[in-house]
């Protein structure tokens, strides 16, 4: 039989039949080969991350060849695992999810093929997953959090506000026009001799330092524009720096690195807070990777506690990239019959509204 | 039962699937830019339904290992493993030069594929074809264009004809042929292309000596195992490494990774 039929004919009977759906999701868009198998969309049954940061530390970020080459010895490890901790086999699981955009075409392709391989080896149903959207339904593995709601989504290949209708569209309302929040915290913690990844090495530095040492710009942009800018702010501490050293005067590391963590900070909350007044929602939610920042976690709360708003944040190994948040997002497309074909690709930008 | 060939490492998407026997029941091969992530699978899906198949009458595939591009060669090692993966069974990697130069096994001489690797390098080896037999005589390496020149003469036997295949025969045979010894050089293709027919040719033997019945365990363990080889470190490593040994050691230009390394481990030389 084609895989065509023999996923169709699985698809309509267990859609039907089947009082729980195990989706065995792959995520490999940049420096993670993840695998997961998540239940009904939100029961974590197992969830494996195999992590290259050891592997790009010694270049201050990503390299995406080599990032590419630890995907396709990482890929299969990493699906074994997953069933072997979920204790099922392929035959188990109800269908194959997959990242297939945004991020790194060569990191992608190694996780879409896979998966296309997987899905057409067992005769399963194939979806493919905006990167996003499964950041966004991270937040129904640990928390309680229907849409609709707004998402500030702040990564370090992403920062970006959303809008998530009851529907389950989603709508993007900003994104930044530079890097993003968590290149610029590579990129500073680099400067800063902090090593990489740079949101917990800054994070740790500005812990006793003065964040009003220096002011450094925040880039809001137009008046009512929820788009974000890093790099100026970026700039200013790299000619800071300069012109320390040039001065020949020592570097303050801690409070340099408080300073650029209020700025970033600041414009992330304003930000978040003008969408939340301007769509009227009860209800923000932080995922990324940069929300397993403390300071950022906690400014948020306060302000969303003074706007009545509840803010909600997953717990943070869902909020660096994983499988499970893209398994969390694949069961949405389940059940509305969304399925791809063998044709599926990667793409290294995806419009989110296609998701 | 039967065995499937991928090879996605060059211009060519190309999938041929056989018997135990060595005889190929379908071949086919593509040349779509850009394309081999796309088709793949569902040429795949094409073949089996065109011999009326099942992936589950697969007993083992041969993968095209490289050299060629990087993301190209990924995708087709990346379907290959998790194929033995997924249906459990063993998976045999074949350099994708090797399989190149194996459509000339009917010739007589000496076949050397000649593949653009940039910066005045080619992916290269050295095989000689004589009586039926078919023997490999340097390995795959990235080298040097104009240098290898040199080394081909030392291997070629006086008046032996050279057969060049890839993108960069053409200047290959232009910079080699005031090198004394190579007096016949032969461009026999000018494009750098692997056919799958030639892939699983070479693997089918292989395998058939080694292959266990599907009963017998242990299958698809080297599923995991399985990666492309560059002949090359990531540009980023190499510039890391030069860094990390200091200024005598080779530019990144140079290093060169060859797959005769027993150990499995990379190592870089020079050549």
């Amino acid at each position: 039989m084609r895989w065509s039929e023999a996923m169709r004919v699985r698809y309509e009977r267990d859609a039907k039949a089947c009082d729980r759906i195990d989706i065995l999701a792959l995520e490999s868009s940049c420096d993670e080969t993840a695998a997961a198998v998540i239940r009904d969309g939100r029961i974590v049954l197992s969830s494996v991350v195999a992590s290259q940061i050891s592997s790009h530390q010694r270049f201050g970020g990503v390299v995406p060849e080599v990032a590419s080459r630890a995907h396709v010895e990482q890929v299969t490890v990493v699906i074994e695992q997953a069933l072997a901790d979920a204790q099922l086999t392929l035959g188990d699981v109800h269908a194959i999810a997959v990242t297939r955009g945004p991020g790194l075409i060569g990191a992608l392709f190694v996780g879409v093929t896979a998966a296309k391989t997987l899905a057409q080896a067992s005769g399963l149903p194939l979806i493919g997953v905006h990167h996003l959207a499964g950041h966004l339904y991270a937040a129904a593995l640990s928390q309680d959090a229907e849409p609709p709601l707004l998402a500030l989504v702040v990564s370090g290949g992403h920062t970006e506000l959303l809008y998530v209708s009851a529907q389950g569209t989603i709508e993007q309302l900003g994104k930044t026009r530079d890097d993003a929040a968590g290149e610029a915290y590579d990129k500073v913690a680099r400067a800063l001799g902090l090593g990489y990844p740079g949101g917990p090495a800054i994070q740790d530095a500005a812990a006793g330092g003065d964040p009003a040492f220096i002011r450094f710009p925040r880039a809001l942009l137009e008046e009512d524009s929820l788009d974000f800018s890093f790099s100026g702010l970026k700039s200013a501490v790299m000619l800071h720096l300069d012109r320390e050293r040039k001065a020949g005067r020592s570097i303050r590391v801690a409070d340099v690195a408080a300073s650029f963590q209020s700025a970033v900070t600041d414009v992330l909350e304003k930000k978040a807070l003008l969408a939340l007044v301007r769509t009227g929602q009860q209800t923000l939610l932080l995922a990324g990777g940069v929300a397993a920042n403390a300071h950022l976690r906690a400014r948020l709360q306060t302000a969303c506690d003074d706007a009545g708003a509840r803010l909600i944040v997953p717990e943070l190994r869902f909020c660096t990239d994983n499988a499970a948040m893209i398994g969390a997002a694949a069961y949405v497309r389940y059940k509305q019959g969304k399925l791809d074909d063998l044709t599926l690709t990667a793409q290294a930008s995806l419009p989110i509204d296609q998701w | 039962m039967a065995l499937l060939a991928i090879d996605t490492a060059t211009t060519t998407l190309s999938l041929a699937l056989g018997d135990r026997a060595g005889h190929v029941l379908a071949a086919w091969t593509t040349r779509v830019a850009r394309m081999h992530a796309t088709l793949l699978n569902p040429l795949i899906d094409e073949m089996l339904a065109a011999l009326n198949m099942d992936l589950s009458d697969l007993e083992g595939v041969i993968a095209g290992v490289g050299p060629g591009s990087y993301t190209g060669v990924r995708i087709g090692v990346t379907a290959a493993k998790t194929l033995a993966f997924a249906l459990g069974i063993p998976v045999l990697p074949v350099s994708s030069l090797a399989a190149a130069a194996y459509s000339l096994r009917c010739c007589t001489g000496l076949v050397v594929p000649v593949w653009d690797a940039r910066r005045g390098a080619v992916y290269t080896a050295v095989y000689r074809s004589q009586h039926g037999h078919f023997s490999q005589l340097a390995a795959d390496a990235r080298r040097d264009l104009a240098a290898f020149g040199e080394t081909l003469s030392t291997i070629a036997d006086d008046g032996e004809t050279v057969y060049l295949l890839g993108d960069s025969a053409l200047q290959a045979q232009r910079e080699w042929q005031e090198q004394s010894g190579l007096t016949r050089i032969i461009v026999y293709g000018e494009t750098t292309e692997v056919r799958a027919e030639d892939l699983f040719a070479l693997g089918c033997e292989r395998f058939a000596q080694r292959l266990p019945g599907r009963e017998e365990g242990s299958h698809g363990e080297n599923a995991n195992a399985l990666v492309p080889r560059y002949l090359q470190l990531a540009e980023a490593e190499a510039r890391w490494l030069q860094k990390e040994r200091g200024s005598e050691d080779d530019g990144p230009e140079r290093t060169i990774i060859s797959p005769d390394d027993r150990s499995g481990h990379r190592s870089c030389h020079a050549d």
